[in-house]
């Protein structure tokens, strides 16, 4: 293709626009980052100076570090079962054959377009009536709801890309269906499983609304960052935030190379 | 692999012979049942019955109701102007969050997936929608730190002349707040369309004369619409549903409706009430959602 000087031209705005957009997006944080490291107390320029206080402060503060393991167990209670609930249910969508089949499908994955402010207030309302007190374990079987179809949506696409011909190649020699899954099946899907694990986890750490509604004394991490919000400006909010971010940073970038199918390097 | 496949090519899906067979091909539709009782139990029941209780009144403690149905939740919510006033904030919102999202959004797919080099695509994509799976929490209040009337957004106003605007505290941070997620969001869905287009349609077009922006409009736009639908459709339902940006970046006084849902949970433990707002705001994104969604799957084939 020739290109034109006018159409050369024509790409600067584009690429401006995309610059512009990625700082937008990386600005706030990095006013985050960059105060989570201020001595001062407040959030204003000139900066006062090089300090780690805030991250001493963290590290001392037993209610943060409560929350964060509250966080912890949660979330990888809800990365593991979303991820097997997810597993058996889409290897059940993608091999077996049923009658609604397609209704079922699309009814399994509504929990992601209903706001998350909803089914939390749905399922305090739920559990008040049934008369069960408030814990962790509530703030499990919430955040379930969007995480178990989310798991189900990324390992049956990883699923439907296996041919059923190999599966069936191994019931002709003789493996029963669990053998077949678990040496057929299993080792290819194994890599999806692992991407749905770190996005439920991270969603499930990173959750608010429903956690919020469904906990009374055991607090999870964004629940104490909210608290901490509201009540006054907190630097040690600074600290957490730049943790938290890089760490579910990296998480989605290992696990966006599993999405992809190959790591992004290549072209 | 490929010697395996053609094993495929001539077979059926009924088993050979004997029972060993036909019970190990049987439907494994069990798989199923932990995903879909646990879904039914702590999802769809707790929603229908919170939906119910909109036709409730409540009678002692709030968690007891009034025998009988009622409309009156909602000739309170229709006439009570700080109802409407909610819903319309939302709806307002939401809308200008989705176009202004989706132009943006438009542009940076469009540059990441025909201008970017090759070679450095998914990288671009990546950088721009990763602050997506992180926390919502945590990035409203980044918001909430640049614009801060001491805040570097603030100041750099002032050195540049416009004067001092408040903007935290009022909706035009929750719509900057929600913006920046909705495009995050229609990137996201708008890569994987404009991505899957044949470069070749690109160069026939070009071939048989057509100007870049001819190009655009008769080949790229209808054939990345259903992913600027289904990313609008999605945005829509956020940035209607969300409680956490116009909390911490709209403030408390003018409250949107999810605000009101929650006040009317927390503050006056209504149950009734709160679910006439979920109930309205269900219905709204039904209406405004399904016809996006059915718009696009018409040209859904793109190969």
């Amino acid at each position: 293709m020739v290109e034109g000087l006018k159409e050369r031209l024509g790409r600067i705005p584009l690429i401006l626009t995309l610059a512009l957009t990625g700082a937008v997006i990386y600005l706030p944080i990095l006013f985050v980052v960059i105060f989570s490291f201020n001595s001062g107390r407040f959030q204003v320029f000139p900066l006062k100076g090089f300090s780690l206080v805030w991250y001493q402060k963290m590290l001392s503060d037993t209610a943060f570090m409560d929350a964060l393991r509250n966080s912890v167990i949660v979330s990888l209670g809800v990365g593991v079962v979303s991820t097997i609930f997810g597993f058996l249910g889409a290897y059940s969508l993608v091999k077996a054959e049923f009658r609604f089949k397609d209704l079922l499908s699309t009814l399994l994955i509504t929990p992601l377009a209903v706001p998350g402010v909803l089914l939390a207030i749905s399922l305090r309302v739920y559990f008040y009536s049934l008369g069960w007190s408030f814990s962790l374990l509530t703030v499990f079987l919430g955040q379930l709801i969007t995480n178990v179809p989310l798991a189900l949506m990324v390992i049956r696409a990883r699923l439907l890309q296996i041919p059923l011909s190999l599966e069936e190649a191994a019931w002709d020699l003789g493996a029963g269906r669990l053998r077949s899954l678990a040496e057929v099946i299993l080792p290819m899907t194994i890599p999806s499983m692992i991407v749905s694990m770190l996005l439920t986890f991270t969603f499930s750490f990173d959750e608010f609304i429903i956690a919020y509604f469904l906990t009374q004394f055991e607090l999870t991490l964004p629940i104490k960052i909210w608290a901490n919000l509201i009540t006054g400006y907190d630097p040690t909010v600074n600290a957490i935030g730049t943790i938290v971010f890089f760490l579910s940073l990296v998480i989605v970038f290992f696990g966006q190379r599993f999405i992809l199918g190959k790591p992004y390097q290549k072209g | 692999m490929a010697s395996i496949l053609p094993l495929s090519a001539g077979k059926s899906n009924k088993p050979q012979a004997g029972g060993r067979e036909r019970r190990i091909m049987g439907n494994p539709w069990y798989g199923l049942i932990p995903a879909v009782s646990y879904l039914l139990f702590f999802y769809l029941i707790p929603v229908v019955y919170l939906l119910s209780r909109s036709f409730k009144i409540t009678q002692g403690s709030g968690i007891q109701f009034a025998p009988g149905l009622t409309l009156a939740n909602y000739i309170e919510f229709f006439t009570a102007r700080t109802n409407y006033l909610a819903y319309a904030r939302s709806m307002v919102i939401s809308i200008l969050v989705v176009l202004f999202a989706s132009l943006i959004a438009y542009a940076v797919a469009y540059t990441i997936v025909f201008i970017v080099p090759k070679r450095y695509q998914q990288m671009t994509l990546l950088l721009i929608i990763a602050p997506f799976w992180t926390s919502f929490v945590i990035r409203a209040f980044a918001w909430q730190l640049l614009l801060a009337e001491a805040g570097p957004v603030s100041a750099f106003l002032k050195q540049v002349g416009v004067g001092s605007l408040k903007i935290l505290n009022t909706h035009v941070a929750t719509v900057i707040g929600l913006t920046v997620f909705g495009v995050m969001m229609l990137t996201l869905n708008l890569y994987s369309v404009m991505e899957n287009i044949n470069p070749n349609l690109l160069a026939a077009a070009a071939d048989l004369g057509a100007r870049r922006w001819q190009t655009f409009k008769e080949v790229v736009f209808p054939l990345s619409r259903p992913g600027l639908l289904i990313g609008a459709a999605l945005t829509f339902i956020i940035s209607f549903g969300d409680y956490v940006v116009p909390s911490l970046l709209g403030g408390g006084v003018r409250i949107v409706l999810s605000q009101a849902m929650v006040g009317a949970m927390t503050t006056s433990f209504n149950i009734p009430r709160a679910s006439t707002y979920a109930m309205i705001m269900l219905v709204t994104i039904l209406v405004v959602t399904m016809p996006i969604l059915r718009l696009s799957r018409v040209g859904l084939n793109t190969e």
